[in-house]
């Protein structure tokens, strides 16, 4: 039973792998967002110094923000698109599948993590190009990887969740940007937390992405691994309960 | 043994449009059974109940034995569906979007290969196997999502609207297909709002509208209930006192007569026309359809009836599938 769940899990990762394969002509026209974040707003900003950042220049400091906000992007929009049009045929197919919701919810979650390994690559790349160097190890860096899954299928998982609760095409148009830029700006991706008015420090420490963004960090740039347990707890939380959550919602949104 | 069996069922939206009223059915092993009404007559929700989609929200349900919801698990093995709106993956190709039915349903490795190429041959998309779907038309999209649902070789399959938004010959494939698929002994449940695929296909309907089904029947018993159709004979100068046809009705320039079977009995009636001395210039054949039938069991014709926000859906998948 277990084993067979695990195998639908892998199954709809490969459907989004073959996607990905015949057609990634969007993670090229999203490296726009990021070169534009890197190239400009990281250069001025570098230059003129007005967010301390220690030991590393801005540019080295927003570089795995950047990261983690295209791989935001891309899940939260990947999120919604699977519940946007709630009678898709795509989706009543899977549903109709001896495969549990839950399954479902999950798969799809992470599949959005395949999406953001390419598209992470990419900006990883590009990164490498603007000539920003990595201070720490390969392995590290090469960690970034598995810990973009994380992060991508926790924001899939938020975005499926305020999708099903709208429900109607005409409702989610927007909700990709009410989403996106609230959980971007109140997380560490721009500027350290401790920069930040009380009020929104806690809002920093209650959001998913400035976990993912402090792992992100830390194997790009600190080599400091002290902090890694609890981001894993906190985004390893956050996944489990919206996989139950959500799973209980794919159920609702059908009706 | 019933394959479906439905007892007194009502689905309310949370919207509180009422989409099944109070609903009984039986539906035999191995039938093609139809259900017919308007777009928004509660078709596609009585599909969703039976495919474990949605719960009634009274009444007891029975696929292929199972009930529901305590059997859903098991209904989704013996079921295949293919909804209204596209469900194969226009970014793959139609190899792959079998193959990957095909695991969904617990059938892997070279077997799901096998599974693969044999249902590519059957549905006649072996050449197009490797070509992106979203390069296939309409009718070989169709062909293609049949094939999907029956790599499990379900025992009941449900098709939604199966041939909507397809031109006439790609409707005729298609039948051909459903008509091969019942032949094969798989009962088969789908909804149509074109008369002709129920008259052509369906061993049973259903005639359904706003949730209710008026009337059960084959076609042909349907339409013997409303009963005769008509000949109406065009003709060039006068119409002679006496033509020697009985309950013939002669309006101005035109001849009807009643029959049973018009099209049968249409070139007897020429001749007697013809011997009484009318010139006939043109006929026209009115057969007794199932919209007369409709229109007799519900009250109102079908395309009367058509709803505002359905028939956009319908636009909406006509328009994907060309």
């Amino acid at each position: 039973m277990m084993l067979n769940e695990i195998k639908n899990v892998v199954t709809i990762l490969e459907l989004e792998a073959r996607r990905l394969r015949h057609d990634y002509s969007d993670i090229i026209i999203r490296s726009v967002q990021p070169i534009l974040w890197l190239v400009v707003f990281g250069s001025v900003f570098t230059n003129y110094r007005v967010i301390p950042t220690g030991e590393y220049s801005y540019l080295e400091f927003v570089a795995p923000g950047i990261l983690g906000q295209s791989v935001l992007f891309v899940s939260i929009f990947f999120g919604l698109m699977l519940v946007w049009d709630r009678e898709s045929g795509n989706l009543s197919k899977l549903l109709v599948s001896p495969t549990s919701r839950y399954t479902i919810v999950l798969g799809k979650s992470l599949s959005a993590g395949i999406r953001s390994i390419a598209q992470g690559a990419v900006v990883i790349l590009l990164i490498l190009l603007i000539g920003i160097r990595f201070r720490t190890s390969p392995l590290l860096v090469f960690l970034v990887f598995p810990a973009i899954v994380l992060i991508a299928a926790v924001s899939a998982g938020i975005s499926i969740f305020f999708t099903s609760l709208l429900k109607t095409r005409e409702r989610v148009m927007g909700i990709g940007q009410v989403l996106t830029m609230p959980l971007f700006f109140t997380s560490n991706a721009l500027y350290p937390i401790s920069m930040m008015p009380s009020w929104l420090q806690w809002i920093a420490h209650a959001n998913p992405i400035t976990y993912g963004i402090d792992i992100l960090r830390s194997f790009m740039l600190t080599g400091d691994l002290s902090g890694i347990p609890l981001d894993l707890a906190v985004l390893g939380g956050y996944l489990l309960v919206l996989t139950l959550v959500n799973g209980k919602l794919l159920q609702r949104i059908m009706e | 043994m019933s394959a479906i069996s439905i007892k007194n069922v009502s689905k309310r939206y949370s919207n509180g449009v009422l989409a099944a009223d109070g609903v009984s059915l039986e539906i035999a092993s191995g039938e093609i059974f139809g259900l017919l009404g308007p777009n928004g007559a509660g078709k596609t929700t009585l599909l969703k109940l039976l495919t474990t989609l949605i719960f009634p929200t009274s009444g007891e349900i029975e696929v292929g034995g199972f009930k529901r919801p305590r059997y859903d698990h098991k209904i989704r093995e013996i079921i295949g569906y293919v909804p209204q709106d596209i469900s194969s993956d226009a970014a793959l190709t139609g190899y792959e979007n079998i193959l990957i039915s095909a695991k969904l349903h617990g059938i892997y490795g070279s077997k799901a290969v096998e599974v693969a190429e044999n249902i590519l041959k059957r549905i006649d998309l072996w050449e197009a196997r490797n070509r992106i779907v979203r390069t296939y038309s309409g009718g070989m999209i169709r062909k293609l999502e049949i094939g999907q649902a029956m790599v499990h070789s379900p025992k009941i399959l449900f098709l939604d609207e199966p041939t909507v938004g397809l031109d006439p010959s790609a409707r005729k494939q298609v039948w051909a297909h459903i008509q091969k698929l019942h032949e094969e002994g798989i009962t088969i449940l789908m909804t149509t709002h074109y008369m002709e695929e129920a008259d052509a296909l369906c061993g049973r309907i259903a005639m359904m509208a706003n949730g209710r089904i008026a009337v059960v029947d084959s076609p042909a018993n349907l339409k013997k209930s409303v009963g005769q159709g008509c000949i109406v004979f065009k003709t060039a100068g006068k119409i002679p006192e006496n033509i020697g046809v009985e309950d013939a009705r002669v309006n101005g320039d035109s001849v009807t007569v009643y029959c049973c079977s018009p099209s049968e009995e249409l070139p007897r009636y020429l001749r007697i026309l013809e011997n009484a001395g009318c010139s006939v210039s043109s006929v026209e054949i009115k057969e007794t359809t199932l919209d007369d039938a409709f229109m007799k069991y519900v009250g109102r014709r079908m395309v009367e009836m058509e709803q505002w926000s359905a028939t956009r859906r319908i636009r909406r998948v006509a328009r994907r599938l060309e």
